[in-house]
């Protein structure tokens, strides 16, 4: 009884956390709850997040927004075609000892920061990119012989403009697998448009509050991974995964027509994740399969890779997900 | 999908909520589930239950029926529904059995119950070897919120009144038609002895006794109708399934013997010694065949009753040994001797047709100038001899019912097409004939009888179905 007490408050406290995060955020950012809300998943998933949007519709804003809430520390890092990977990750300078002498001290880069803002990260070069590969996946840097690890949690929020493609790099498929959701942010409607518009064409500007600190957000990602997730359920994410594969027997039309490769394990670790942290965001200690279908578009969208056939058609991989979404059983 | 539980190890388990013991909170989902199956495949149970039991009903009346129509035993009605019966009661009893419980059929409670995968998770977790305190968490949870849900309301058994009074009708139906209904109805009663008279045995005669009344009274009702002649009168049979049923019941009593008890039953004096029954016979006989003579009875109608004096005629002379060869041609060759000696017209002119068909069996056409012999005297008006010829009388009736019939023959011939040549084929015929003009003296044709055979006779047993057979339909 005691133990279920205590989950039972755990999970209360988490919602209570998530729920006061996303306010939080939701009295600057408007009209993208949904962005935020899986943002936040990604975040106490302990993933990273690709914003993919025209400018304008605050993708920045909501990345200031949410290092503000979470009390951590942010850094802001403008991908462009020269910059360089120790311009990210941070190189060793010559320093002068004060008795005579120098010595080579570490000067770490932007990259050390628990949120790292990767603005328009399509326009570095893929060298420059691939410098983000072992901080996102290992969360830490090497330079030189010595590999510095970097602060839980760590996050890495990357935008990018799907409009503007010449003189950009896109990311190369083992960068983005990295991204543990890629989340679109869509044009504002009318009705967020005037709330936007009041918030921000006064002298001050809404202001957010600290609301969760690193710790607790440790402790959050920590109570997300506890929640059971059944077999049959986990069964339904594995197979959404595994129907993104052309030769799988859970394909679907389009997966077999227009896609060339599937979504790697990784996804299925995604969904799972971001699953169990929307479980607890609805107050529940088990996943259910409209959990999974949740979270199933933004841990796939990006992980598909298609054919010449579907570029050449045009093809849209959100349709090919939800087509997965539909298509495959839930038994 | 079965290949996919394999894949991720999914286990199944059968339970049922006598198996289960009061305890943990697994042991409590496992038997809310166990509970909601149960009851959720009663009430499937019971809605196919019963939309098969009114089709089931439906087809053991059709038996029943068919079977009261066609002579079988009521015991195939009888059985037939202790089939479907039978049949239906397993099948409910066995869709209400305890039975393994899969991860598909935890996913459609939890559908149906709107409970967003908690029974389906929970279901899994307290069929698998975890534990854990979120797991326990979750069982707990998941028991409390079960077993505040109200299975019956959520699974409703269905009450399907309506099916349940129809099946109740049609069963009731099918008792009656199977076991009360063949001993109170005379008609199907008889169909039934018309039936065994087909195949060879003879009714009962409890039966021809209870059929006896009802025959009596639909034949007086025929032949009044026909004396009168201005159609059935309302209650007579005056379709050519009642006629039929009608002969077939006549049929009936003379395998059984009761015609003669028929002939007394109708016959207008009382006939007390069992000697006048052939009389009697007789009479009634030559009743139905006058009656059948009348003008503007309806053909079937006289069908039937020459069908009839032709039945009494036989009877009465098989019951008559005093009768002699000479009634051997039977009743109504003697009734159309009579009728011959009666009118001398009349036998002119069956003459006059024998003739011709004589001549045309020689091979060429001939007519026959034939007369009477008062003709010459200029007595009597002119008769219908081929050739001329005439009568002394004009036998109004006759004549009317004669010429009714050759209308009828005649609308009857003028629908059939003949062919396109048919003309020049009798115009050839016509100029290649050698016949002659007249020969009234030509002998028949030479006939051999000893090449020729009688026709087989019509056994006892089939007479009935023979005649029901050459009723003419309407």
């Amino acid at each position: 009884m005691t133990t279920s007490i205590a989950v039972e408050r755990s999970i209360e406290q988490f919602r209570d956390r998530f729920l006061r995060i996303t306010q939080e955020v939701g009295r600057r950012i408007v009209g993208h709850e949904e962005v935020v809300n899986l943002t936040v998943t990604s975040l106490l998933a302990g993933g990273h997040v690709l914003l993919e949007g025209i400018p304008g519709v605050g993708k920045t804003s909501l990345v200031h927004t949410l290092a503000d809430v979470l009390h951590l520390t942010f850094s802001r890092i403008q991908f462009t075609p020269d910059l360089m990977p120790a311009d990210i990750v941070g190189t060793n300078i010559i320093q002068e000892h004060s008795h005579g002498g120098t010595f080579f001290e570490f000067q770490p880069g932007p990259i050390f920061a628990n949120v790292v803002l990767a603005d328009e990260i399509n326009r570095a070069t893929p060298k420059t990119q691939s410098a983000l590969l072992e901080a996102m996946q290992d969360v830490s840097v090497s330079v030189g012989k010595t590999t510095y690890r970097l602060e839980q949690p760590f996050l890495v929020l990357a935008t990018q403009n799907p409009l503007e493609m010449e003189g950009t790099y896109p990311l190369p498929e083992a960068q983005l697998d990295r991204f543990f959701f890629k989340l679109k942010v869509q044009y504002p409607t009318e009705a967020a448009m005037h709330d936007i518009i009041d918030r921000t064409t006064r002298d001050a500007g809404p202001a957010v509050t600290r609301v969760v600190d690193g710790a607790e957000i440790l402790e959050m990602r920590h109570v997300g991974r506890a929640v059971p997730i059944a077999r049959p359920v986990q069964a339904y994410a594995i197979r959404l995964a595994l129907g993104s594969h052309p030769a799988s027997p859970y394909a679907t039309p389009l997966v077999k027509r227009y896609v060339r490769y599937g979504a790697s394990p990784r996804s299925a670790q995604a969904i799972v994740l971001a699953a169990k942290i929307q479980a607890l965001n609805r107050g529940q200690a088990f996943v259910a399969i409209d959990d999974v279908r949740a979270v199933a578009l933004p841990a796939l969208r990006h992980r598909i890779l298609l054919n010449f056939e579907g570029e050449a058609d045009e093809v849209n991989t959100d349709a090919i997900v939800a087509e997965l979404i539909a298509g495959v059983a839930t038994e | 999908m079965l290949q996919n539980r394999d894949v991720v190890g999914y286990r199944k388990y059968g339970v049922s909520s006598q198996q289960l013991p009061n305890g943990s909170s697994a042991d409590r989902v496992r038997r809310e589930l166990a509970a909601a199956d149960r009851q959720r495949r009663a009430g499937a149970a019971d809605l196919v239950l019963w939309r098969a039991a009114p089709l089931a009903a439906v087809l053991c009346i059709a038996v029943a029926a068919a079977g009261r129509w066609r002579g079988w035993s009521a015991g195939w009605a009888l059985a037939l529904l202790s089939l479907a019966a039978a049949g239906l009661t397993t099948r409910w009893l066995l869709s209400r059995r305890a039975r393994t419980l899969s991860d598909a059929v935890a996913a459609g409670i939890d559908e149906t119950a709107g409970l967003g995968g908690e029974l389906r998770s929970a279901s899994w977790f307290a069929s698998a070897d975890t534990a854990g305190p979120w797991t326990d968490h979750h069982l707990a949870r998941a028991a409390t919120r079960l077993a505040a849900s109200d299975w019956t309301r959520l699974f409703p058994v269905a009450p399907a009144w309506r099916a349940k009074t129809v099946t109740a009708i049609l069963v009731v139906c099918t008792l009656g038609l199977a076991l009360v209904l063949p001993r109170h109805h005379p008609l199907l009663t008889s169909e039934v002895g018309r039936l065994h008279a087909a195949t060879g045995s003879l009714p009962s005669a409890s039966a021809a006794d209870a059929l006896l009344p009802e025959l009596q009274k639909q034949l007086e009702a025929l032949l009044a109708a026909a004396e009168r002649t201005g159609g059935p009168p309302s209650g007579t049979p005056a379709t050519a399934d009642d006629i039929r049923r009608l002969i077939a019941a006549l049929g009936t009593l003379r395998d059984a013997g009761k015609l003669q008890d028929l002939a007394r039953a109708m016959s207008e004096r009382p006939v007390p010694r069992p000697e006048d029954a052939p009389k009697a016979m007789q009479a009634l006989a030559d009743r139905a065949q006058k009656a059948a003579q009348k003008p503007g009875v309806a053909a079937d109608v006289r069908d039937a009753l020459e069908q009839v004096s032709d039945e009494m005629a036989d009877a009465a002379k098989a019951a008559d040994p005093s009768r002699g060869p000479a009634s051997d041609a039977g009743p109504a060759t003697a009734a159309k001797s009579d009728s011959k000696a009666a009118s001398p017209a009349e036998s002119v002119d069956e003459a006059s047709i024998e003739a011709v068909s004589e001549a045309d069996s020689g091979g060429g056409a001939g007519i026959v100038m034939m007369g009477d012999q008062d003709a010459a005297a200029g007595k009597g008006s002119p008769g219908l001899g081929l050739g001329g010829g005439s009568d002394t009388s004009t036998s109004g009736g006759q004549m009317a019912a004669l010429e009714a019939a050759l209308r009828r023959e005649t609308v009857e011939a003028s629908a059939d097409d003949a062919g396109a040549n048919v003309q020049t084929e009798a115009r050839r015929k016509t100029e290649q004939g050698r016949a002659g003009v007249t020969y009234a003296g030509t002998a028949a044709a030479t006939f051999d009888r000893g090449r020729t055979a009688p026709p087989p006779p019509v056994p006892e047993g089939r007479r009935a179905a023979v005649q029901s057979y050459f009723i003419r339909k309407q």
